[in-house]
């Protein structure tokens, strides 16, 4: 039996044997991918239009309820609309500066200097905080006491703002700047795989075409744009997918569907408003690629 | 980054006093860029370690704001017995490593498949796996609660027990979504691994085919040793991810006393509680900093550097071959 079964394996052609190790290899993955990313996917969409209870032995209960959820998640809820609107306004808002900031990065620590083993160390230090709630401790919670050391004057957004109001500015433009200053360390460790990334593209320039750019006559500035940058253009939409997903996911909606689900027991609700940020954020990030593709140059 | 040359015929000597002056203003500039960014970054963390040793009572002085007035260890004291680290140290490494491990390995094998054995459909599998990375993974949250909360597989346990398994709270039920492949970030790692194997030279796989070797001895036997700097940079990203990650835990296991993580949200969500369940072993003039939001922030300072502190250490002692697999890897592969 055993001999038979190595014969029939070994009379196949290459090809074929690829085919069913690729199959084979992949196999975990793509049970998981069908039970928990798949089928969950769909049943969001599901559980959206019924009222969702579950009994306490375990199982669920469904009963259908048509776009009541969608309707309520848009029209009534007073939370919704804002959180989700903000959301998409930080990301368009925050995702630019995120990519220039580790591009900036990664072009500083690429650089040959002293002292450069000690600057990467440093700034390696936002991929070990990158997720969770350790930022948040670090940062929010020391603005919130009135006295004291206050991570808003860490940066000295505080002189900052004092110094732009003696110049006449609005306290609008003001109170935005300041904003801006205070969110430094959220653009900072969000950055971490960026700069990562980055600095890894740029390793990976050929120096030949810097050779080029040199003999040709090409000032720092044009070897910049025309070489660093088309180079790494690529990874930019990378970088930018990468940072989508990972403010979509970092969203306060995901805190407020929880709440709802796990807290207020509202299961629909909570399904309905996971369905509309998911397509938000699929359509959204669909949109972006398909606008940044027209730019991008690949170099084969 | 490169002085621009000029090729006129100047006298040579002004030209490198040119360039010379040139690259000091660069080296100036890069250097304070430098400075500046390593202080943002290292500011916070350096408040939060003075907040840590300063003196409960000196809290909030101005004089206390970068040097303490007087050291004491009390706040780590404290901050220790909260998040009871004894116990949830050596149990969050031990449940974290296995995690990330078996995250590895799976994302691994998918992603050789993904680059080197054509079968069909893989196409539009790798496009599902590349939106698995874009789509949010909390809009799955509650089917998969109910997932596991119904855990079966094709009837069997049904069948025996009369009634599906609960995996909620228990830690099988982190184990099995990472070691299928779809923890946090797993497309990601799919995603770096297969740039890796895509840029390593085809003709050594193929020679090893030629020599009688199987897949599975090609792959662990050439594949994975020629990669392994990048397998220790998805290794510690898989790691101090799933180290630093609530999301997970708290919706799988949220029961888990010994999660140095849940531990920490706990603790960090009501200090007061927190200490009141230590109350025996902290300091005598606790009474006087009951309430005290200077007092609760600092303890809670204090906890985040307890919990940041393994991960430090960790990285220390990765950090060389980490950054050189990171310039080496496919991080940014084609």
């Amino acid at each position: 039996m055993e001999a038979k079964k190595r014969g029939w394996y070994y009379r196949l052609s290459y090809p074929k044997k690829t085919a069913i190790w690729g199959f084979l290899f992949l196999l975990p993955w793509l049970l998981g991918f069908l039970l928990l990313i798949l089928v969950p996917m769909l049943q969001t969409f599901q559980y959206g239009f019924n009222q969702l209870e579950i009994v306490p032995t375990g199982g669920i209960k469904l009963t259908p309820a048509g776009f009541d959820n969608f309707r309520h998640a848009l029209l009534v809820d007073p939370n919704f609309n804002p959180l989700l609107v903000n959301t998409l306004i930080e990301i368009f808002l925050f995702t630019p500066l995120i990519i220039i900031f580790s591009l900036l990065c990664a072009i500083l620590l690429n650089g040959k200097f002293r002292g450069r083993a000690v600057a990467r160390a440093i700034f390696f230090i936002p991929i070990i905080m990158a997720t969770g709630l350790m930022m948040q401790r670090v940062t929010n919670l020391s603005g919130q006491l009135q006295q004291g050391v206050e991570s808003e004057n860490l940066y000295g957004s505080a002189i900052i703002a004092r110094l732009l109001f003696n110049l006449g500015i609005g306290g609008q433009l003001i109170s935005y700047l300041q904003d801006m200053v205070n969110r430094i360390f959220d653009i900072v460790s969000l950055s971490g795989i960026q700069i990562l990334i980055f600095l890894s593209a740029l390793q990976s320039i050929s120096p030949s075409l810097y050779e080029v750019a040199k003999i040709e006559g090409a000032t720092s500035y044009e070897t910049f744009w025309r070489v660093t940058v088309v180079m790494v253009s690529p990874m930019i939409l990378t970088c930018v997918i990468y940072t989508m997903s990972d403010l979509f996911a970092r969203s306060d909606v995901m805190t407020l569907v929880y709440d709802l689900a796990f807290r207020q027991s509202r299961f629909g609700l909570s399904a309905a408003m996971s369905a509309i940020f998911l397509l938000l954020s699929v359509l959204s990030i669909g949109l972006v690629v398909l606008l940044m593709r027209r730019v991008v140059f690949y170099y084969d | 980054m490169l002085p621009k040359q000029r090729w006129e015929l100047t006298d040579a000597k002004k030209v490198r006093a040119q360039n010379a002056g040139r690259r000091f203003v660069m080296n100036l500039l890069r250097y304070a860029l430098v400075i500046c960014l390593s202080y943002l970054i290292l500011a916070p963390i350096l408040i939060n370690i003075t907040t840590a040793f300063t003196y409960p009572r000196d809290l909030g002085l101005s004089s206390s704001l970068w040097i303490p007035a007087r050291i004491s260890m009390e706040n780590w004291h404290v901050a220790l017995l909260s998040l009871n680290y004894k116990v949830s140290l050596p149990y969050t490494i031990v449940q974290t490593a296995l995690i990330a491990l078996l995250q590895t390995f799976c994302a691994m094998l998918a992603a050789y498949s993904f680059a080197r054995l054509k079968f069909p459909g893989r196409g539009l599998l790798f496009a599902f796996a590349v939106f698995t990375i874009i789509v949010p993974p909390q809009t799955f949250m509650l089917p998969q609660y109910v997932y596991f909360r119904n855990f079966d597989i094709l009837g069997i346990f049904k069948a025996i027990t009369g009634k599906p398994l609960n995996l909620l709270g228990s830690p099988l039920s982190l184990v099995l979504i990472n070691g299928l492949g779809q923890g946090l970030k797993g497309g990601l790692f799919i995603y770096i691994f297969r740039q890796v194997y895509r840029s390593l030279p085809k003709s050594l796989e193929e020679a090893a085919y030629v020599d009688g070797a199987g897949f599975i001895r090609t792959f662990f036997g050439i594949v994975v040793p020629s990669s392994t700097s990048d397998l220790l940079t998805v290794l510690v990203l898989s790691f101090v991810w799933n180290w630093n990650d609530a999301y997970y835990i708290r919706l799988f296991d949220s029961s888990n006393s010994q999660n140095l993580m849940l531990a920490y949200t706990r603790a960090v969500g009501s200090v007061d509680q927190a200490i009141a369940r230590i109350a025996t072993q902290v300091p005598a003039h606790y009474a006087f900093l009951q309430k005290n939001p200077m007092y609760e922030a600092a303890i809670g300072k204090t906890a985040a550097l307890l919990v940041f502190l393994p991960l430090v250490i960790m990285f220390l002692v990765v950090q060389r071959r980490f950054v050189q697999g990171v310039e080496r890897s496919g991080l940014a592969g084609d």
